[in-house]
């Protein structure tokens, strides 16, 4: 029995009364150690405010990019209103700015008796808290014929920004002229839900100027997503939707969309709704947590990382704090503003845990601004509460109203974009 | 609703708050003065009631306020505002000739862009027949006594004339009417306004009085005037319609 079961057995009580003043003392003087996993949009804010909340501490972040590509607005990089190195931050902040120890690595192992993990380079690194936030990863093989190699390749995901995007945008410049894009969504839960409806709103917006009879066609594993309200007026105002001459078609599970079959080769992909030849095909994989999770042993049946909902401590390995798209998070979407409200929450409950404090109640915000095209925007804002250990979501807020004022989703545009801006601040500098 | 668009402009209080840039800028267009005043023939003949119902449809009260005085730091106040420096404005944004913190007026120029030439004169009716705005909370009474003097006097050895002489006695706006009143604006915005002609950012001031006169002017000398002139807001505050 080691002196943390030893606590644990006797019950904290208990356990204080057995500790001496010197054993005390050492406690306090040592520096507590925490390490990060992920360097992205939860991992970067966890080490940040971290900083702000245990000023004292000793933080180590472990992240194998120098140069860490955000997926927000990565769908403005593949019609080209913005390029990479916009959405592309680096560490020298959190490094100058919050004594953060950046360590350019990768983890690939962990001791949880032992509180080591083990980097790629050799070496491990011994922890009093660890925060994991990995991000996804893709479930390959879930329909016949769609592979690793497929999406890498042929038919890009452009999930994670970066080389995918790229992909992606040289295959539309290079469609036929009258061709169709088609995309498949993904199932629930997935990174980013209103990210794949953006994207085909912002294609189409594209096409209009470089290929304007080209289609967009979505094939969805579901009947309904997030602001599907407020993006199929913008599809109706700005497309077509609904008309004869939609720019661009959706088709529900309900309607056959859910893809059965993908002959890769032939940009193909086969439905109950039919069989859809394209000449472009994002298929959006589904999505699990990121593959070191499951390496470390925090993640349940679903792929997805269970946590105590008001600090974020994993349920299955103690110490350890899942944050960000890889944690179960009920009714917070994975997005990034999600993340980064995890990730306040998960320090501060450290920050108190190693004060000897009880964690209080965490409030979370999540807000996502979509483009529906360069001049409309529609948004979603939702404050969320702990009840019972699942998070939910209060009922103030909401979704985008549709009004007939042009204003409105002009607007809700310009604040999508001066909300970047602000918020990679949050996260990276 | 309203809960909404307050988490929304907070959001974007905090965007434009850290706007900077040290990009050189593009040449923006300016106007030639007989189109001008051809432009702004009709500046005087809106409507004030359809001016305020466009002022709510079209979200303007969501940054300048419910009848179009500022309620933040991060925009100008329209109120008591002269129509034809209103519609020359519009109609400045609309043709993208201005800039906001060294970028064009990205919010404005998008606002502009929906509207046509007799729905500006309608909001300038609107915005003019509202009482000037009080004075801004973040207004500072010792730098305000500052900038009294070069205000009413200028500075005969830098050829600097009094600021008074065209925005009147009392930052009302005067000489002619796309002069704008200053009375009461925002201070911040002030500053933003002169750093920009001083710099050349802002180039609306048709044959360039404005750059003329900011050129000279000192950080601290600027800063004195903002808050002189926003001093001159009215005391009781505006009484909201
Ligand atoms: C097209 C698109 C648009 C989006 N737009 C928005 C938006 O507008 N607003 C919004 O809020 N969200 C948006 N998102 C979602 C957002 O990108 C994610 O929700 C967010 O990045 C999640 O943060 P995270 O920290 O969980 O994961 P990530 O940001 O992906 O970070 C994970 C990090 O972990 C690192 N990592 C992985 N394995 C290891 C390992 N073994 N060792 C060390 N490090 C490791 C990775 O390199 C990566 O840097 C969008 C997503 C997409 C795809
Ligand atoms: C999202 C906030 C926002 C909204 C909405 C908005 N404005 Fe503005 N407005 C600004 C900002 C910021 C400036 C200053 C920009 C600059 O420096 O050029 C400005 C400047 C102006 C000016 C020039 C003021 C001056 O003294 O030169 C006028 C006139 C104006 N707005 C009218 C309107 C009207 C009319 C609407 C609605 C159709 C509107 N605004 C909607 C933010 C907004
Ligand atoms: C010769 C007349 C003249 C003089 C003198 C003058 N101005 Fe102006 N000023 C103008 C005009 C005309 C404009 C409108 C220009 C435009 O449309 O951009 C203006 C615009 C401004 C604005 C921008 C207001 C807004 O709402 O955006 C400020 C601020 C200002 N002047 C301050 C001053 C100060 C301070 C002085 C004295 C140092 C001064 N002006 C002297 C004519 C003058």
């Amino acid at each position: 029995m080691n002196r943390r079961e030893l606590l644990k057995a006797l019950g904290a009580g208990g356990a204080l009364a057995l500790l001496n003043a010197p054993a005390m003392a050492a406690a306090k003087n040592k520096t507590a150690h925490i390490v990060i996993v992920g360097g992205g949009i939860g991992g970067a804010t966890a080490a940040k405010y971290l900083r702000l909340a245990a000023p004292g501490v000793k933080i180590t972040l472990v992240e194998p990019v120098k140069r860490f590509i955000t997926c927000l607005r990565s769908n403005d990089v593949a019609v080209g209103h913005m390029t990479l190195d916009d959405i592309t931050f680096t560490y020298d902040a959190l490094r100058a700015r919050y004594k953060i120890n950046v360590v350019h690595d990768r983890v690939i192992g962990f001791d949880p008796d032992k509180k080591t993990v083990q980097l790629d380079a050799g070496g491990k690194l011994a922890y009093d808290k660890l925060v994991v936030s990995p991000g996804i990863d893709f479930i390959y093989g879930d329909v016949e014929g769609y592979t690793r190699e497929a999406a890498e390749t042929t038919l890009p995901h452009a999930w994670k920004a970066g080389p995918q995007t790229l992909l992606l945008k040289k295959q539309l410049e290079a469609m036929p002229q009258g061709g169709t894009f088609l995309m498949v969504a993904p199932p629930n839960p997935f990174r980013c839900p209103p990210g794949p409806y953006e994207r085909a709103s912002l294609i189409a917006e594209w096409f209009q100027k470089h290929n304007p009879r080209a289609k967009v066609i979505i094939l969805d594993h579901k009947d309904a997503f997030t602001k599907d309200v407020p993006f199929k007026k913008a599809w109706e105002r700005l497309y077509g939707f609904n008309t004869p001459n939609s720019m661009i078609e959706w088709i529900p599970a309900a309607k056959g969309g859910t893809p059965k079959r993908v002959d890769a080769a032939n940009r193909t992909v086969i439905a109950a709704a039919g069989t859809f030849k394209a000449d472009v095909v994002n298929y959006i994989s589904p999505q699990r947590a990121g593959t070191v999770a499951f390496r470390m042993g925090l993640t349940n049946r679903e792929g997805w990382c269970p946590v105590n909902r008001r600090t974020f401590e994993s349920e299955i390995v103690r110490d350890v704090h899942v944050i960000g798209d890889a944690c179960v998070g009920d009714s917070m979407p994975k997005s990034g503003y999600s993340a980064n409200s995890q990730a306040k929450v998960a320090v501060q409950a450290i920050a108190d845990m190693l004060a000897g404090k009880t964690p209080g109640e965490p409030s979370m915000i999540n807000v996502c601004y979509s483009l529906a095209g360069q001049d409309y925007g529609v948004s979603i804002a939702d404050i969320f509460k702990v009840v019972d250990n699942r998070i939910v979501k209060l009922p103030a807020s909401g979704v985008s109203p549709i009004t007939d004022s042009p204003a409105q989703p002009l607007l809700e545009a310009v604040y999508q974009r001066n909300w970047h801006r602000t918020f990679a601040n949050d996260c990276f500098a | 609703m309203k809960q909404r668009l307050l988490v929304l402009s907070l959001l974007l209080i905090a965007g434009s708050a850290g706007a900077s840039s040290t990009e050189k800028p593009e040449a923006m267009p300016e106007w030639e003065s007989d189109k001008l005043e051809l432009a702004l023939a009709h500046a005087n003949t809106g409507n004030p009631v359809e001016g305020k119902r466009l002022h709510h449809y079209l979200y303007c009260s969501a940054c300048h306020g419910d009848n179009g005085e500022s309620p933040s730091r991060n925009w100008p106040s329209l109120t008591g505002q002269k129509p034809d420096y209103v519609m020359k404005t519009l109609l400045d944004y609309k043709q993208s000739m201005r800039r906001d913190h060294y970028r064009k007026a990205f919010v404005m120029t998008r606002m502009a862009g929906l509207l046509n030439e007799s729905q500006m004169a309608d909001l300038a009716a609107y915005y003019a027949q509202q009482p000037a705005p009080a004075i801004p909370p973040s207004t500072n009474v010792k730098l305000a006594k500052q900038g009294a003097k070069l205000a009413n006097r200028g500075d005969d050895k830098r050829g600097i004339t009094a600021c008074s002489a065209c925005h009147g006695e009392h930052g009302e706006s005067g000489v002619t009417p796309d002069t704008p009143a200053l009375a009461g604006q925002t201070p911040e915005y002030f500053i933003q306004a002169m750093t920009m002609y001083k710099q050349g950012m802002r180039t609306s001031d048709v044959g360039g009085v404005m750059r003329m006169y900011s050129k000279s002017l000192t950080e601290a000398e600027i800063k004195a005037l903002a808050h002189y002139y926003a001093s001159l807001g009215s005391k009781a505050g505006a009484p909201k319609p």
